[in-house]
């Protein structure tokens, strides 16, 4: 495989599932904010900072406006990780690999990208988020559901996973990061209604709330919540499930291009302290620091592959 | 239902129509290559076919089957609009035409052989040496070589127009990067897709192996090069290029790699492609851009889209490149008024396909004709392509007819002249209904050592301006699946 092609697929699999989780956190906040309509815009613009979007809106809009930051983060077009041109950055890598991809795969991507030029083309009325953010995140998940059916199990579908993998663990760990202070131990003690629903949106963004209320029969307890995110093993959106496929897919390279890889030393290193933190080496005073390095191991894990697999432009 | 004979638009034209004969309406019926599918459309409701037109572009945006427009916004795609009414040839008259067809490009590939060596057809008088010595496509550093097989023209597309019932004349050749495969190949994959009943009733003969065919082609050229399956890619200008549905729709296919000039690097000296474990080495190259943008080293300085040093690599013998660097000596306008004899000094025989009557201006008598005629004629530059450079006597202005008047008495060389012709025509839907419609052919023909293929049919291109003579999809033209039928 070109190493141009790994590149743009590796790519198509990271925008798609940034675009998807980025309509999850909108959703999650949404709801929210339906809740207390009277925070509406202090919810809106901590979206916002977790989507590492509130400097560029203050730059390009000024002023704090919930329709204005609902249009910047889906569709503004001089936004980059606008969800509509996340979309069409995914939908163009997968156009310079279309070869590479099964024709259901293919139209799936395109489709999506399709409908939300359509969608998107005029200013988003809030009635209509619901389902625009529904349309949003079922068309990334027809996309992994063809891709899933279709595709051969070869370094091109490995290297889609690796992608997704990589996205959603960032993901992931951008929403415990962005909100490590709701899970201080000193924040127990300060806690009422309200922190608990702010936990509760957390797991919402993540894409866990349903797992764990059923893991846990609806217990919300701060420290659980963590644990669950970093390293349950079976629930899709945690850190430690991330890792596994990361290290699944990576076991797979060095199966077919029979050799070994530092990538994959590297991402079973991140497994092994994802695992330990389960068995108590997690201390919740610690969570930013441990989130903010996480976050740079994944992406440093990511740079890796770039190099040792030849990615270029 | 569509009684088609009663709602059949008339094109107003004396034109052949390829379903109801010479003229559209009268009462004689279907032509026989017609006669099942009509019995099937004088059943069909006007507004359904409409819904599967209207079905058939959104399968096709969905696909992505477009073409990039170029100078407009970047990534601008467009569809190509296709024609839900399939043109219908019958195994019998499809004989004629992939014979003629063969017979053709046999001889093309011969020519450019010859030019590049001996040129015993110059010194045989049958083609001026002028001919060759000023001709841009004509490309020196290929003198002498011995290209794998023997072949340039790896892949040709031979632009057939009709002007009756067995009235088939060749009005291009294309001979360098020719393009539409994949129009032919999707157009027919959408109307099993939406028509699956007609394709039970007719005996329409089968396409889909073009891609498997053109692989297997390009390999048997290499065969004796190497002992292993030879490493097949095909070179793009990539994602903007306006043909980029068909490159990656044909790699994809044949399933080989789709790269770009900078997927490319040597390696051990050879020309190899940057992949996750580092350089693979190629031997075939099927390229899609053209000879100019090849090699930089060997051709236009500024050539961006093929590798420094990929001519002398080829010239080395360390890769095949399909089509040949220069085989467009065959296929300009001036060497076409040629290709009959071209045909009769290779071949031993008469053409079985005509050309169009040509006048070559060049020629003083000739320029003479053209010039007391000009109002009827079409005039074309001898380099022009796509309808440039180019003037139709019955609808020009006076002006127009001026200007070119002086162009051709200063540079009689540069043109020739060639009849207005009635190409024939196909029911179209339109809006209003079925309507005639003007159309051409591009067969696709492939070449090896060990033959010349022609894939049935081929594509049809239609005029979808009433009365309009212009196919190409860049002046509103639009496809229709061709069917070869055998009764």
């Amino acid at each position: 495989m070109l190493g141009r092609v790994a590149n743009n697929l590796f790519w198509m699999s990271r925008y798609l599932e940034r675009a998807e989780n980025n309509a999850r956190i909108v959703e999650a906040y949404l709801r929210r904010s339906l809740a207390e309509s009277d925070q509406a815009v202090q919810n809106w613009i901590e979206v916002l900072g977790v989507l590492g979007q509130k400097d560029a809106y203050e730059t390009s809009k000024g002023e704090f406006e919930q329709r204005a930051i609902i249009n910047f983060i889906l569709r503004d077009k001089t936004n980059p990780i606008s969800v509509l041109n996340l979309i069409q950055q995914s939908r163009q890598n997968a156009r310079i690999v279309r070869g590479a991809l099964t024709r259901e795969a293919w139209q799936a991507i395109n489709d999506l990208w399709l409908s939300m030029q359509m969608i998107f083309k005029s200013p988003i009325n809030i009635n209509d988020l619901p389902l625009i953010l529904a349309k949003v995140q079922q068309g990334s998940a027809l996309v992994r559901g063809v891709l899933d059916g279709t595709m051969l199990r070869n370094d091109i579908f490995y290297f889609l996973r690796a992608g997704t993998a990589i996205e959603r663990g960032d993901n992931t760990a951008r929403i415990i990061h962005k909100n490590y202070f709701l899970f201080l131990p000193s924040a127990f003690l300060a806690r009422e209604d309200r922190s608990i629903s702010k936990v509760e949106a957390v797991l919402d963004s993540a894409g866990a709330m349903r797992a764990y209320n059923w893991l846990n029969k609806g217990r919300v307890d701060p420290g659980s919540v963590i644990l669950f995110l970093v390293a349950d093993k079976s629930t899709p959106r945690s850190l430690s499930y991330c890792y596994q496929d990361i290290v699944r897919q990576l076991t797979a390279l060095e199966e077919v291009y029979d050799t070994s890889f530092d990538a994959c030393q590297k991402a079973k290193q991140v497994q092994a302290g994802l695992n330990s933190s389960s068995t108590g080496g997690l201390h919740l005073d610690e969570l930013q620091n441990f989130a903010h390095s996480f976050i740079q191991n994944n992406a440093q894990l990511s740079d890796l592959i770039e190099t040792e697999f030849k990615f270029y432009r | 239902m569509l009684h088609n004979s009663g709602s059949y638009l008339s094109g107003g034209s004396s034109s052949f129509d390829e379903m109801y004969g010479q003229v559209a309406g009268d009462a004689l019926g279907p032509r026989a290559p017609y006669a099942d599918y009509s019995l099937w459309l004088d059943n069909q409701e006007l507004p359904r076919l409409q819904r599967q037109s209207k079905r058939a572009q959104d399968i096709f945006r969905s696909i992505g089957i477009t073409f990039n427009v170029y100078g407009g916004t970047e990534g601008v795609e467009r569809l190509i609009p296709f024609d839900v009414i399939p043109r219908i040839i019958s195994g019998t008259e499809w004989k004629v035409l992939e014979e003629g067809v063969r017979q053709r490009v046999g001889a093309l590939n011969s020519f450019i052989y010859d030019i590049y060596h001996r040129q015993e057809i110059i010194k045989a008088g049958v083609i001026p040496a002028s001919l060759i010595n000023n001709n841009a496509a004509f490309t020196p550093q290929m003198m002498g070589f011995d290209p794998p097989g023997n072949i340039y023209t790896h892949v040709a597309g031979i632009d057939i127009i009709r002007t009756g019932p067995n009235n088939f004349s060749v009005l291009e050749d294309n001979l360098r990067v020719p393009s539409g495969v994949s129009y032919m190949l999707e157009n027919r994959e959408t109307m099993m897709h939406m028509f699956p009943e007609l394709f039970e009733k007719n005996r329409v003969r089968s396409v889909e192996h073009y891609p498997h065919q053109l692989y297997r082609s390009l390999c048997e050229c290499f065969d004796g090069y190497t002992d292993a399956t030879p490493t097949v890619s095909l070179l793009s200008p990539g994602v903007y290029n306006s043909a980029y549905f068909e490159h990656a729709f044909l790699a994809d296919q044949m399933g080989v790699e789709l790269i770009e000039g900078a997927d490319l690097v040597y390696h051990d000296g050879r020309v190899a492609q940057r992949t996750t474990q580092g350089p693979q080495n190629i031997d075939i190259i099927y390229k899609r851009i053209d000879d100019p943008f090849l090699d930089p080293l060997t051709f236009k300085a500024d050539g961006l889209l093929g590798m420094p040093g990929l001519f002398d690599a080829y010239r080395a013998g360390k890769i095949m490149l399909a089509n040949a660097p220069g085989a467009g000596i065959a296929d300009d306008k001036a060497v076409y008024s040629f290709v009959p004899d071209i045909i009769k000094f290779y071949t031993g025989e008469a053409p079985k396909l005509d050309n169009i009557e040509t006048w070559r201006c060049s020629e003083k008598d000739q320029l003479a004709y053209v010039l007391d005629n000009l109002e009827d004629l079409v005039v074309k530059e001898v380099h022009g392509s796509g309808g440039y450079g180019m003037m139709v006597g019955p609808t020009a202005s006076k002006a127009e007819v001026n200007r070119f008047r002086k162009k051709l008495k200063a540079r009689p060389a540069a043109y020739i002249a060639q009849p207005t012709l009635a190409l024939s025509t196909v029911p179209t839907l339109t809006r209003a209904g079925l309507a005639p419609r003007h159309v051409d052919l591009r067969p696709f023909v492939l070449v090896s050592p060990k033959g010349i293929r022609v894939t049935p049919g081929g594509l049809t291109r239609v005029a979808l301006k009433k009365g309009s003579l212009i196919v190409n999809s860049s002046q509103g033209g639009g496809t229709k699946d061709t069917w070869i039928v055998d009764s």
